[in-house]
């Protein structure tokens, strides 16, 4: 009987600290969704995917954030057209905004699946534009050119393809699935720093370089017929 | 023993005497004399490293599904001929090394079959008795750039079947017998299984063939027919004046191959070139930016670009706006290269032989058309690569475009204009010194060791 209490008192402070602790996180939860529809889904939206019905030139997607440190540094550093909110909000607000992005929001991972598979749907759906090999290229209408992805944080380039930014267009999840997307994640993260056999890479623009250094060659063997002509001299 | 294995043959064939006649046989001393040479030697790389390619590569495209050295690409379906060339360059001990070689190698070939014919033209060595091999020179460089094209596509990596693809749109476009063309060239449709196997054919029997039958022409007539020489080097019609085969020229000559193996080896093994792996296997919608022809097509990729987007109509028929570029420009370039020889005759009235060359500055409307040509040209390639530039710039295509279009008219008048100018002022320069000469030889003495005249 007497020990039927104790363990009575002890379950019951057990079950008041979990209360409370929940009640505390669900609290501090509220006041992550509040301060970040209040700073943030103006322009990231408020599942984070980078576009707004108020701003036009909103973004980027947070859907592939998985560092909190990223969203601290563009908090404090405002990269871009992003405002700067360190005298705006306090640091534990930040931490806790951080905290929802990324364990919130990040619906999109970006490692862990096949490298071939990546590779396929990187050259389907994105090498048109981005290039073989994410040196970026031209559109071809409008003037416009699609970026080199090669100096993009990862976080960017994943959540670009749900979000789409200028003429970009949108893959929803039924055109490429979480998996889908971080296959291509892991193709384009492998293109930073790819194996590439045979030599120098010419910038990996094609025949174009190809056709310059053939000509630098054979002007050069031009060059060593002239001396072979003066009789190897001079 | 050699002695007695010469005396051998000698009773046998009569060789010594054809020996001393090959040895002793006059070539002038110019560098632009070797300019084919290099195109010769490219050639013969091109054979060493393609057979070894050959028995690697499979003109195939049954799906297979890859699962060799390069780590991307396992587990994805190709063809069994883009398998055989990604086996044959990640798993053959310096398979990657001849395939990269054999595409440098191609390049510099007509390179420098370019560079051959521009000396050609510009010295005037077309002229009778060497028409016909100005006609076996222009066929060499056309069966070159088809084998080029045909080498290009066999890869069916995604720039192989874009190319392809642009090849069939051409020759769909062709008046009237435009889809029996393409459906002589590549079996069906494109894509079409059928396509690769001929192409292979093509590009390593017939065309190769072909071309090593009209090298042998070509250095036939030249050996028969006396050799060119430049006017002042101390010869003339009827006098060559340079070194004997053997054993100066011989060493010149080798000495020129090991140049050409060394810097086309040097490049196959230090700069890439066409990396496959990157592109993919062929996919209809994998297209990228940066996928051009090589250089020696992009003139014609570059008169596409430029060409405004306008179709021709001839009674109810419709001639598409792809076939002006894409067909007739470069079939009116040949044919006017082809006729050219006989048109300058029929212009100059000039029906005689010619042996010594002409300068480039006393024909100056010649030599005007062909810089007014070749910055035409220039354009044009500049053009096959203009969203290469635009990108490299910074800059839209669009804009790029037209500032091509407008060059692509000013750049030929302003050149030929300008060198027209040149040739003129360096004739008058010339006949001054003529002149000053008055009675002298106006020959110039740039010849320094006395040479071996040779009478003929």
């Amino acid at each position: 009987m007497k020990s039927w209490a104790a363990w009575g008192r002890i379950l019951f402070v057990l079950l008041a600290w979990a209360g409370v602790g929940w009640s505390q996180t669900a609290a501090k939860s509220a006041e992550a969704v509040a301060l970040f529809s209040r700073h943030c889904a103006v322009c990231h939206g408020e599942a984070g995917q980078g576009e707004s019905a108020v701003i036009r030139m909103a973004g980027p997607s947070l859907q592939a954030v998985h560092n909190p440190g990223l969203v601290m540094l563009a908090m404090e550093t405002g990269p871009s057209h992003m405002p700067r909110f360190e005298t705006i909000l306090t640091v534990p607000q930040m931490r806790m905004i951080a905290r929802f992005v990324t364990r919130r929001l990040a619906v999109i991972p970006l490692t862990g699946e096949s490298l071939g598979r990546g590779g396929n749907l990187y050259r389907v759906n994105c090498a048109s534009c981005h290039g073989a090999v994410t040196q970026g290229g031209t559109l071809g209408f409008a003037g416009l050119n699609a970026p080199a992805l090669r100096r993009k944080p990862m976080a960017l380039v994943a959540g670009a393809i749900r979000w789409g930014p200028g003429p970009m267009p949108r893959f929803s999840a039924a055109e490429l699935p979480a998996r889908d997307v971080a296959s291509i994640a892991e193709y384009v993260r492998y293109l930073r720093r790819p194996s590439h056999p045979g030599g120098a890479a010419l910038h990996w623009n094609g025949p174009v370089p190809e056709g310059a250094v053939a000509w630098a060659m054979a002007l050069s063997l031009m060059v060593f017929a002239i001396w072979l002509e003066k009789g190897g001299r001079g | 023993m050699i002695e007695f294995l010469a005396r051998w043959f000698d009773a046998r064939l009569g060789a010594a005497k054809f020996t001393r006649k090959v040895m002793n046989h006059v070539f002038p001393d110019h560098w632009s004399f070797m300019l084919g040479e290099i195109a010769l030697y490219s050639f013969v790389v091109l054979v060493m490293t393609g057979v070894f390619l050959a028995v690697f590569y499979q003109g195939s495209s049954v799906p297979v599904i890859y699962h060799g050295a390069y780590r991307p690409l396992r587990g994805v379906r190709m063809s069994a001929a883009y398998h055989s060339v990604l086996h044959l360059s990640f798993s053959i001990p310096a398979g990657l090394l001849f395939r990269q070689m054999h595409h440098w190698a191609a390049d510099i070939f007509i390179a420098a079959i370019f560079a051959h014919l521009a000396r050609i033209y510009f010295t005037a060595a077309y002229r009778k008795p060497r028409e016909l091999n100005w006609l076996i020179g222009l066929t060499m460089l056309l069966l070159a750039l088809a084998n080029g094209f045909f080498g290009y596509s066999l890869c069916d990596d995604v720039l192989s079947g874009a190319g392809l693809r642009v090849g069939y749109a051409i020759l769909l476009s062709v008046p009237v017998v435009g889809p029996w063309l393409a459906f002589l060239v590549f079996g069906g449709t494109s894509p079409n299984p059928a396509t690769l196997p001929r192409m292979f054919v093509w590009h390593i029997f017939f065309i190769p063939a072909a071309l090593a039958f009209l090298i042998l022409a070509h250095l036939g007539i030249i050996w028969r027919q006396m050799h060119t020489n430049y006017p002042g080097a101390g010869g003339g019609e009827k006098l060559i004046v340079g070194s004997r085969f053997w054993p100066v020229y011989t060493m010149k000559s080798l000495a020129l191959f090991f140049g050409v193996f060394a810097g086309i080896a040097a490049l196959g093994g230090w700069v890439q070139i066409d990396p496959v792996w990157v592109y993919g296997p062929y996919n209809p919608i994998g297209i990228v930016p940066g996928a051009q022809p090589d250089w020696y097509l992009g003139w014609v990729e570059g008169a596409m670009r430029l060409f405004p987007g306008v179709n021709g109509h001839v009674g109810r028929w419709l001639i598409p706006e792809l076939f002006f570029p894409g067909f007739l420009f470069p079939a009116l370039v040949f044919a006017f290269l082809y006729c050219y020889p006989f048109l300058e005759q029929w212009l100059c009235f000039d029906f005689r032989g010619h042996n010594v060359l002409r300068r480039p500055w006393e024909m100056p409307w010649a030599t005007a058309l062909g810089c007014a040509g070749l910055a035409f040209v220039l354009v044009l390639e500049i053009a096959g690569g203009d969203d290469v530039i635009a990108v490299a710039m910074g800059s839209s295509v669009i804009v790029v475009r037209r500032v091509l279009r407008v060059l692509a008219i000013v750049a030929p008048l302003i050149t030929g204009w300008i060198i027209h100018r040149w040739c003129e002022a360096m004739r008058r320069k010339h006949a001054h010194l003529r002149e000053a000469l008055a009675g002298a030889d106006a020959g110039y003495s740039e010849a320094e060791i006395a040479p071996q005249p040779q009478p003929r």
